[in-house]
């Protein structure tokens, strides 16, 4: 949209994109098959990538919510909307791949594993964040209530996170391999798991200037449209 | 629960083509009301530039 | 402070004497869902005298739910809310005030609900009924607190009736996690403490996100 803008954009598009590249070759191909699992533990690399930005996501939409509290800016809201959608599709991929990763490994789709429960209730409670903006017609009605819920939402994530493995014990647990992560040893590994993390992490700044810019257009069509009611109205 | 290679490669083709619909589905999406937007901003300027120039003189 | 609250507490449960809106609602609603229960455990062949826990907390979910939506649209029709707005009042004390109605209000139907569920399981409650009561009582706090504050967010939608279980109930998935284990194990005579902590915890964390927040719900 803005030209000032475009050029730090397209170096993040390329570096996502280079990293991105690099990091698939290193998870499928450099990086050892594990010894139990086999080569489905390679899901492992960017299932875990997808899950920290989807904190990282839901952690912004926490700060933004705040700051926007605070400030009564809207370009706060914006990008706490546009953090929190971005954070649902990566939640999306997690909960994707997890099930395929537990069909070999544990011999079922779905269990109640912790991991998996609470990425659940994270994907429930921020579908109904980013759902329900589009019920509210008033825009700073809108922008409070979202914030307001983007506050509770983000600070439940972490007891939902913890509630799910306290209580975890009272399962038996279906774990036919060993745990994921102690199946992390070769050096090789470590570098497909951390280009990964770095690559999502990318992708998740990249994703969430571009929803940035999508809002920030929304808002100034909204406002040209009011002028133009007034215009008409004048007329 | 050891399963034949090839059988775990099926899952992890499954897994990494999910990821990649996904992210298309969301890009596809997120360029699609760009455009629009795009589209309809410049609709909007012309007409209200049109409006502001009538009503001047 | 806590004349503002007994004043609302009495308001909220006099006019639920008058119009029994939660009672009906809520109760006759669980009683249903006791029955599906039945009928839906031993078509499956699920001992269903193990089911007691499980019926209490889908009851509680399901009705509080419904309860909570209901008392929130009667207040709306009467632009009670407007009228609070004007009271010179801190807004935080507000939430708490509701909080405290709201949650009396659940917390009687789940004792009615009791010996209802005791009766239908043959459960023998006798001593475990006071262990039960902490985890019981502070489960429903938890659970009102939330739905305190997400019931006015999903008001202001379009679709409230629909948004407001989709937004308020994984927000609770914590609360109703501990409070499933502090009353499984109360029925087996024992106390959870660390379920009766998280759920102190949770408490805490719900009231004071209330308290800070209410205002900027109330505002027009």
């Amino acid at each position: 949209m803005k030209t000032g803008s475009l050029l730090p954009q397209t170096i993040l598009l390329v570096l996502t994109i280079a990293t991105m590249e690099t990091a698939l070759i290193w998870a499928l191909q450099i990086a050892p098959a594990d010894k139990l699992q086999g080569d489905v533990q390679r899901i492992f690399y960017f299932h875990l990538g997808c899950i920290w930005p989807g904190f990282v996501a839901f952690f912004y939409v926490l700060y933004a919510s705040i700051r926007y509290l605070i400030s009564r800016a809207s370009k706060w809201d914006r990008r706490a909307f546009a953090s929190g959608q971005v954070g649902l599709a990566f939640c999306t991929m997690v909960l994707v791949t997890g099930p395929i990763w537990a069909k070999p490994t544990w011999g079922v789709w779905w269990a109640w594993d912790a991991r998996l429960t609470s990425t659940l209730i994270m994907w429930l409670i921020f579908l109904g964040y980013v759902m329900m903006r589009d019920y509210i017609d008033d825009q700073k009605m809108r922008e409070r209530l979202s914030a307001v819920l983007g506050i509770i939402g983000a600070s439940m994530v972490p007891f939902v996170y913890f509630s799910t493995r306290w209580f975890e014990v009272q399962h038996p647990k279906p774990v036919v391999m060993g745990d994921a992560e102690s199946g992390i040893k070769d050096p090789n590994m470590v570098i497909a798991l951390l280009l990964a993390l770095a690559a999502f992490t990318l992708l998740y700044l990249f994703l969430w200037r571009r929803g940035t810019e999508l809002a920030e257009g929304d808002a100034k069509l909204s406002e040209l449209r009011m002028r133009m009611n007034a215009l008409e109205e004048e007329a | 629960m050891n399963q034949e290679p090839a059988n775990n490669l099926m899952y992890l083709t499954a897994a990494y083509s999910a990821i990649w619909l996904i992210l298309a589905y969301f890009l596809t999406v997120l360029v699609l009301k760009n455009r629009r937007l795009a589209r309809e901003l410049e609709q909007l300027e012309q007409r209200v530039s049109n409006m502001e120039k009538n009503k001047a003189p | 402070m806590p004349n503002l609250i007994l004043l609302m507490l009495s308001k909220d449960l006099r006019r639920e004497l008058r119009s029994k809106e939660v009672f009906l609602s809520s109760f006759l609603f669980s009683l249903i869902l006791l029955c599906i229960f039945y009928y839906a455990a031993t078509s499956s062949s699920v001992a269903f005298e193990k089911l007691p826990n499980t019926a209490l907390w889908i009851c509680i979910a399901f009705s509080g739910t419904i309860g909570l939506h209901r008392t929130h649209q009667a207040e709306l029709q009467n632009a009670c809310y407007k009228a609070l707005m004007m009271a010179p009042r801190d807004p935080g004390l507000l939430f708490l005030a509701k909080f405290a109605a709201n949650a009396t209000l659940l917390t009687i139907m789940s004792l009615l609900l009791l010996p209802l569920i005791a009766l239908f399981f043959n459960l023998d409650l006798g001593s475990n009924l006071l262990k039960m009561i902490p985890g019981l009582v502070l489960g429903i706090a938890g659970f009102v607190a939330i739905g305190t504050l997400t019931v006015v967010i999903s008001a202001n939608t379009r679709i409230s009736d629909i948004l407001f279980p989709i937004i308020h109930l994984p927000l609770v998935v914590p609360v109703l996690i501990a409070g499933v284990n502090c009353t499984q194990k109360a029925m087996l005579g024992e106390i959870s403490w660390t379920g009766i902590q998280i759920l102190c915890v949770l408490n805490l964390v719900f009231l004071s996100l209330g308290f800070m927040t209410y205002a900027y719900l109330l505002e027009e």
